[in-house]
Formats: C-alpha cells, structure tokens, sequence
C-alpha cells in the first residue's frame, strides 16, 4: 500500500506540498525536540527490556523500528533515485523544476527493474532471469578486472616482503607464515597428514588469534553502543549532567 | 568453595548486565579522565589531512546510519573539523540510503562549535564545502566518481547545479582528490579500496566500526589506506590529537572500566574452571 501511495502523493505536487508546509510547521515547534528525546528514551528502554527477558514492549519496539528504517529507506530511494532518474526522465512535466529533457532510454532498464516484480507471479518469474543475467554479467565484467587490480595483486604482493634480520623481516616472515599455514588449512584436497598436517595446525593458531581480535573489537563495539544510548539517557533525557559536575557530553 | 565455583561459573547473566551498566554509568557521572595514547594507525590520518596544503580538495563519504551513531558520528565531526580548520576544499558524499541526513548534521554542528571558538571563522556552501547527497549504486556511482565527480552528482543536497559550484575548480574527478576519508558501517569501505581509491592512487583514512576493523588491517598492511580510525577508541584518539573533548573522549572511561571487568570476567572464570575440575578430580580419586 505504501508505495502506490507514495507516487499517487507525488504525482500531485499541490497536494504534497500542503502536507510538507503542515508537517514542517508541526515538527519545528519548540517543544517537539522535547517529545522527540522522549519517545526516543521510550523506545530505548523498551529495546534494554529484552535484557531481563522477552516482552511486547521489546517486540513492539523491535517491529517499529524495522518498519520505519523500511518506509524510510523506500522514500529515499523514491525521492532520490527512482523519481529524477526513471519518472522525470519519462514524464518531464511532473518535474517541478522543469529542468529534465523527455528521454526513452530509460524505459529499457524500467523494463528490465519490472522484470525482477515479475518474480510475484509464477507464471511469468522466468523473465526475472533476463534481467538478472544482464546485471550478473554486466556486474561480473566490472568486478573481475577491478577485483585482481584492486585486491588480489596488491594483497599477494603486500604479503611477499623481503626476509632480514630485523623487526620488520621477523614480521615479514610471520606474515608469510600464516597466510601460508591459512592457506594449507583451506586446502582440502590433500589428506592433512605429516608435514601438510602440522601446516594445517599452524594455520589454525593464526586462524584463532584473528578470531580472538576480531572478538575482542566486537566486545569494544558493542560497549561503545551501549555507552552511546546511556550518555543518550542520563544526559539528554535525564539532564543528570546538572546534578553531577564535570560529566555530561 | 566447590559451590562458589559451580555458581559463578554458571552466573546469571543479568548480574553481568547489572555490573556492565554499573561500569558505564558510575565513569560517565565521575569522569576519571584517563589518559588516551593516540595509536600510529590514527596518527597517520591526522598527519596525511596536517599536512595538506590550504585548498586541498578531499573527499568524505558518509556510509552509515544512525545505528552506528555513537562510534562513527564522533570520526565524522573530527574529518570535518580538522579539514575545516585546515582550510581544505571538503567534498562530501552519502552511498548509504539512511545516513543521508547524517551529514549535514555534522556539518552544522562543526561549523556552529568552530564559529564559537572563532567569530571570525567562516565556509561557504558551494564553494569551500559541498554536500552531494545520497546516490544509489555504491560501485557504480564510485566509477562515475572517478570520471566526473559531477556526472554522478548532477545537483547538489541543496539541489544546485554541480556544474556551477566554485569548489569543483578544485577537484572534479577522484585522481584529483589529495586526500579522502570514509567513514563507514557495512562493506562500502571494501569497495571504495577495490573500486574508488586504489585504482585512482587516492590516499584514503578508513573510519570503520570496532566490528570491521580487524578485516581492514590486511589493507593497512598493503599500503591500500593510509591509516585506521578503528571504532571509539579511534575517534576519541583523533580528538586527542586535535585538541578537544568531544563525546568519543568523553566515552573512553566506561569503556575502559568495561573492558577491565570483562578481563577480569574472563580470567576469573578460565581459573575457577580448572580450580573446579581439580577439586573434582580429587573428589573422583578419594
């Protein structure tokens, strides 16, 4: 229901523009930031609920904010993508401006987009594939050369450094090591015995230190997060900054 | 002592929440002020942006979205900052349909605190800064970029003709850039390396969240991005550097206190668990 009403909204310039002034004179009073902290307090809150266990306030929550980042997504896209580069281009008069020039062109990649809806109805899915070999291969001829250039020749070539007696050779050499060991590792068409085995064994000690960093950075996320909301709540909301000198963002 | 042992190492989670929340809240009401080192990884961001000359064009990308508000919001307001007060040519750019409000926030707020400090202080939209807004496509839009900079954004946020703002004199093409900074939540990072920077020689300062940064050090290490801004740590290392309190620093005790009580958690549980275990070998054996 919501995109349709979307284009119908905005195929009627009068009628979007009377409800953007209504809206922007609501949401600029003043004391809309104030209920904008609370309701964003509320919802937090709710979503913290799920710490003690699962509740209606948490999934209510969790459900709101799908949606809106859904809806929100879809007019961004409409108002920034679909509408100057496929709409105007078609329809040059719904263009306030009146800037864009009429282009048909357009209308093959419309087709091709419209294909991929095509997948909602069975009997006519298969055209869906038409499309998406075109933005495969298409996709596929960018990445390749891109892709070598890019990431396969720098990183081969980053990880054969010359060997010394120094720090950096050491390193060099450890670098060498693992991605070697890693690679023995992945390699599964050898049975893992002897020498290939103890390889195989290395290449899973540098798999876990990467692990274990990697861990490591997601438990300093995931505080940084919850640290964020807190300075949100005890500040913003609470204005506990005016009771404790010193803290306060 | 074997009944201690069996009931922390089960512990309930709620009491970890209860003493995590503890650990947040008790430093943000009692800053303790500890002392943040800047890390070489970080230094090398600020000192590429340093030393630019005045009217160096470079180039931000917002991608992410307000879910990653409180680690990478603090590195978005630092690149402005130093590049505004370093007198460069700032381009900014959105590939990620929720952060496209996210940008001229942080420009707001960068040049209201700057103009604060400094009456005299001032930028023009259009021609010492621009907000290109959102465009779908990440790696195609990063391709168009690397042609014409105004092809891919034929208006401006503001709705401006591209073609006509004074700034891309300075630049108008990725090769022309002297310095970009991405700032980014999901995978647009990988692609700006692979697609945007490394083929148009751009160095790059790759802001990410804690969770991606392991995965970009293989880049550091081939020399593909200049330096890493690695999750709130790394913000509030750039604000140390730049000489002001803002909300990373302001993040770093909690997180510090935090980080020591799961260390300790940690260590705690790994020497109960075999403290435990020998009390039941022995058990075992008598």
């Amino acid at each position: 229901m919501g995109f349709p009403a979307i284009i119908l909204a905005d195929l009627t310039p009068q009628w979007l523009d009377t409800a953007s002034a209504a809206t922007s004179s609501f949401v600029n009073q003043p004391w809309m930031g104030t209920v904008g902290i609370w309701i964003a307090a509320g919802l937090t809150l709710c979503m913290f609920s799920f710490i003690y266990k699962d509740n209606p306030l948490f999934k209510f929550g969790e459900h709101l904010y799908l949606g809106i980042s859904a809806a929100y997504l879809m007019c961004v896209l409409w108002h920034q993508f679909f509408k100057p580069k496929f709409v105007f281009p078609l329809l040059p008069f719904t263009d306030p401006s009146g800037e864009t020039a009429l282009n048909l062109w357009v209308i093959i990649p419309g087709i091709l987009g419209f294909f991929i809806l095509l997948r909602l109805v069975p009997r006519l899915g298969w055209l869906s594939r038409i499309t998406f070999a075109f933005y495969v291969g298409g996709f596929a001829g960018f990445m390749i050369y891109n892709v070598i250039n890019g990431m396969f020749l720098p990183q081969f070539h980053s990880t054969l450094n010359p060997l010394s007696f120094t720090w950096l050779g050491f390193n060099n050499l450890v670098l060498l090591v693992g991605a070697f060991c890693v690679l023995v590792y992945f390699f599964f068409s050898m049975e893992h015995r002897g020498v290939v085995s103890w390889m195989s064994r290395i290449g899973i000690y540098f798999l876990m230190i990467a692990f274990g960093a990697s861990f490591g950075y997601t438990i300093m996320a995931r505080v940084s997060l919850l640290i964020g909301r807190m300075q949100f709540l005890l500040f913003n909301w609470m204005h506990l900054d005016k009771i404790f000198p010193g803290s306060g963002l | 002592m074997k009944r201690f042992l069996e009931w922390f190492l089960v512990l309930d989670r709620r009491i970890i929440y209860t003493l995590v929340a503890l650990a947040v809240i008790v430093p943000l009401l009692f800053p303790l002020h500890l002392k943040i080192y800047p890390t070489p990884e970080v230094k090398s961001v600020y000192d590429s942006l340093n030393e630019l000359p005045e009217g160096s064009p470079v180039l931000i990308s917002v991608d992410f979205d307000p879910s990653a508000l409180p680690e990478l919001y603090p590195m978005l307001i630092s690149a402005l900052r130093q590049s505004f007060e370093r007198h460069l040519k700032v381009f900014v750019v959105c590939l990620w349909p929720n952060g496209v409000n996210l940008a001229p926030m942080a420009i707001d707020e960068v040049i209201t605190d700057l103009k604060k400090l400094n009456p005299g202080f001032n930028v023009v939209d259009g021609e010492d800064y621009v907000y290109l807004g959102y465009q779908p496509g990440t790696v195609l839009v990063m391709l168009k970029m690397a042609q014409d900079i105004r092809k891919a954004f034929p208006k401006d946020a503001s709705g401006n003709e591209t073609a006509t703002l004074p700034i891309f004199q300075s630049a108008w093409k990725l090769s022309q850039m002297k310095y970009m900074v991405f700032i980014e939540a999901g995978d647009t990072g990988d692609l700006w390396i692979v697609y945007g920077t490394t083929p148009n020689k751009l160095p790059v300062g790759a802001g990410v969240t804690g969770v991606m940064a392991p995965q970009y050090f293989p880049w550091l290490q081939a020399k593909q991005v200049d330096g890493i801004i690695a999750g709130l740590k790394g913000a509030a290392e750039w604000e140390v550097l730049l000489g002001y309190e803002g909300s990373a620093t302001k993040s770093m005790d909690p997180q510090s206190i935090v980080h020591a009580l799961i260390f300790l958690a940690i260590v705690l549980a790994n020497i109960f668990a075999f403290w435990l275990a020998a009390i039941k070998r022995k058990e075992e054996r008598s």
